[in-house]
């Protein structure tokens, strides 16, 4: 009859033989056995007796799990190594930037500003959001594939440790009179963009040139100027405040979501505008024709770019926010 | 957390040390459970699913021979070092020498003058930069 320990330590075996690869299967086991037997009859020398099944249980229960056990034999596997993984990651940031986040920016920028017509287009849009995730696993799955090929191919040469340091790009640092002259200019051509504005009322031809005498402006300027206005102003602040105050790295973004909010309402009521001029006589009514497609264009990039910039001010926010938090890294030398 | 901190730590600085250990215990022929209680008997214990994967891999590196043989009615396979394995263990406690060495110097008691904590900090950091190269 088999010994309780016996049967025990040959089951564990298998388990453990299951996951092993089978040109190593049969030594590696008979390694393990033999160590394990071997610790078996040193336990019983000490207590003088054989071990009961529970505590051969208990033994083998300290070996760990035999799908561990194997693990520990088998190569480590990575799919990309870490010579390739951050370029890994940085390709798949490329595309999820340059196509993933545009797509959801658009189909978001839809649904926020056709309200109206969600109902009758949600089912497009979900079907149309179905395939994009099947484009984003397929492509997943290619750079993936790719860059594990590179991998293995890399591994088995020494192209990679060939690199001279002096090929390294120059630092980029953007110095505080940068900084400055960048708020300067800010400011002083805000101003001449709000003085602008403010003729625009009395001095039509100021936007639409000599058309300003064949059309004339629909009542929805009258609506969003005096938001243009505000935001013009907001633009002057803003730089006013990273001239006198560069330390506050948190305002620029949070105050440019509060703006961009302001732009996101703007282009809104653009967009649901019946038309942007009206003709004042006969000869008017072409120009305004043209002028009323563009505004309508010009309108719809905008509410996508007001989508974007809302996403990205929200994340140079939060980071700056995050960063005014942490303790103070020192500068390196 | 600290806890986990030191323990990844730990677990780092022993990896080098048991594969030394292993290497220097292996200049006279063991199987596997007579090493893990040999390094036992010296204060390091080593886990069996740590130390026979790690047989493994030095033998595939080329660093430890083994071979089956019949002991007390039992097959075990027995391990020593290889040729290569001793050029290597003689490099790696060599090393393993002058970095315990720079860390004592590291780690011994600054003098008062702030003259000569500078003179000793940079004497031990170049010590340890020619060392390391």
């Amino acid at each position: 009859m088999t010994k309780p320990s016996t049967d025990l330590i040959d089951r564990y075996l298998q388990a453990v033989g299951f996951w092993l690869p089978r040109d190593q299967k049969l030594d590696i086991l008979a390694e393990i056995s033999e160590d394990l037997r071997s610790q078996l009859e040193d336990r019983e020398a000490e207590l003088g007796r054989a071990l009961t099944e529970s505590e051969v249980s208990d033994l083998l229960k300290q070996r760990g799990r035999p799908i561990l056990v194997a693990g520990q034999f088998l190569p480590q596997r990575s799919l990309i190594g870490p010579a390739l993984y951050p370029i890994y990651i940085f390709v798949l940031k490329i595309v999820a930037l340059c196509y993933v986040i545009p797509w959801l920016l658009v189909w978001f920028g839809i649904l926020l500003f056709h309200r109206t017509e969600m109902a009758a287009h949600l089912a497009g849009e979900w079907s149309s959001l179905g395939s994009l995730w099947t484009i984003v696993f397929t492509q997943f799955g290619i750079i993936t594939l790719v860059f594990a090929a590179i991998d293995r191919v890399s591994a088995k040469s020494t192209g990679c440790s060939e690199w001279d340091p002096r090929k390294l790009p120059k630092l980029k640092l953007e110095t505080s009179m940068k900084r400055r002259c960048n708020a300067v200019a800010g400011i002083v051509f805000g101003i001449f963009g709000l003085l602008w504005l403010l003729a625009i009322p009395n001095y039509p031809f100021l936007i639409i040139g000599p058309a300003a005498y064949l059309v004339k402006g629909a009542p929805i300027w009258q609506t969003v100027y005096w938001p243009l206005v505000a935001l013009a102003v907001a633009g002057v602040f803003e730089h006013v405040v990273r001239l006198l105050r560069p330390d506050l790295t948190w305002f620029p973004p949070t105050f440019k979501i509060a703006t961009t909010l302001l732009s996101a309402w703007i282009v809104n009521a653009l967009l649901h505008a019946q038309s942007y001029v009206l003709p004042v006589n006969s000869q008017g009514a072409g120009v305004a024709a043209v002028v009323n497609l563009s505004i309508q264009i010009t309108a719809a990039v905008l509410a996508v770019c007001v989508v974007v910039g809302l996403v990205v001010y929200g994340w140079q926010a939060f980071r700056e926010i995050r960063r005014s938090m942490q303790p103070t890294i020192p500068h390196l030398a | 957390m600290d806890n986990e901190i030191f323990e990844n730590l730990r677990l780092e600085l022993r990896r080098g040390s048991l594969i030394l250990a292993v290497l220097a215990q292996l200049r006279t022929e063991h199987y596997g459970y007579a090493l893990r209680k040999a390094l036992e008997s010296h204060g390091l214990a080593i886990d069996e699913n740590t130390l026979y994967p790690l047989l493994r891999r030095l033998e595939t590196q080329g660093l430890l021979v083994s071979h089956w043989r019949e002991e007390d009615k039992r097959n075990k396979r027995f391990y020593r070092l290889s040729p290569q394995g001793e050029i290597t263990l003689y490099q790696l406690l060599n090393e393993h020498e002058a970095m315990s060495a720079a860390i004592d110097r590291i780690m011994a008691p600054v003098p008062s003058s702030p003259s000569a904590t500078q003179t000793a900090h940079e004497s031990a950091a170049l010590e340890t930069k020619e060392q390391l190269q």
